[in-house]
């Protein structure tokens, strides 16, 4: 399995990349990480530590890291659903902090 | 299985293994002493999955987690007051 630190580098890297700003707060980011190294050891995919994933890859694929939701909800709450990834707003304190409603539609939930 | 739980009035914590909240919430759980009933739902089997689901959506529709369920109430996602209120703690 790839290291804690090894991913978090190569994170850091990826997200500027991708227009993506990771959650500079490590206590909230280190137990995410390992949630996601254990899914990609478990289901051969980085999926999101706070949904469950089928082992189908086509089925998960929505839900890989960064997930299809990750942006439309850091554009309308400021984080993704998980808080990996956030906006500079959020950051500063000036979006208000909430849990990140399920975005991902029920369908996909159930099909698995 | 989950309604002989709920029944018995013991609360039931469906959560996932690898879920930031769901560590946060259990810990929390813990401090408060709480004989709560832990259910990793990712680590059960595919029929046990399905069944966690068909029990969990009355409860909790977006079939998210963690969900507490005490009794008929569910507290659903790292929301410490409902707990603390549901719970009498």
């Amino acid at each position: 399995m790839m290291s804690l630190e090894k991913y978090y580098e190569v994170l850091k890297k990826y997200a500027p990349n991708q227009g993506l700003i990771l959650n500079p707060d490590w206590d909230t980011v280190k137990p995410l990480l390992e949630g996601l190294l254990t899914n990609g050891e478990r289901y051969g995919l980085r999926t999101c530590p706070c949904r469950m994933a089928t082992g189908d890859k086509d089925k998960d694929r929505d839900i890989v890291c960064p997930c299809v939701y990750a942006k439309p909800d850091i554009e309308e709450f400021g984080a993704c659903y998980c808080w990996l990834y956030v906006s500079e707003d959020w950051i500063n304190g000036e979006v208000p902090h909430v849990q990140i409603p399920e975005r991902r539609p029920i369908e996909k939930i159930l099909d698995f | 299985m989950y309604e002989e739980i709920v029944k018995q009035g013991t609360p039931l914590l469906l959560a996932l293994s690898t879920c930031p909240r769901c560590t946060r919430m259990k810990k929390f759980l813990n401090r408060y002493r709480v004989k709560v009933e832990i259910v990793d739902v990712d680590l059960l089997t595919f029929e046990q999955k399905r069944e966690t689901y068909r029990f969990l959506r009355p409860y909790n529709p977006r079939l998210s987690f963690p969900t507490l369920i005490v009794g008929e109430n569910s507290v659903i996602g790292e929301e410490y007051d409902e707990v603390k209120e549901v719970l009498n703690l």
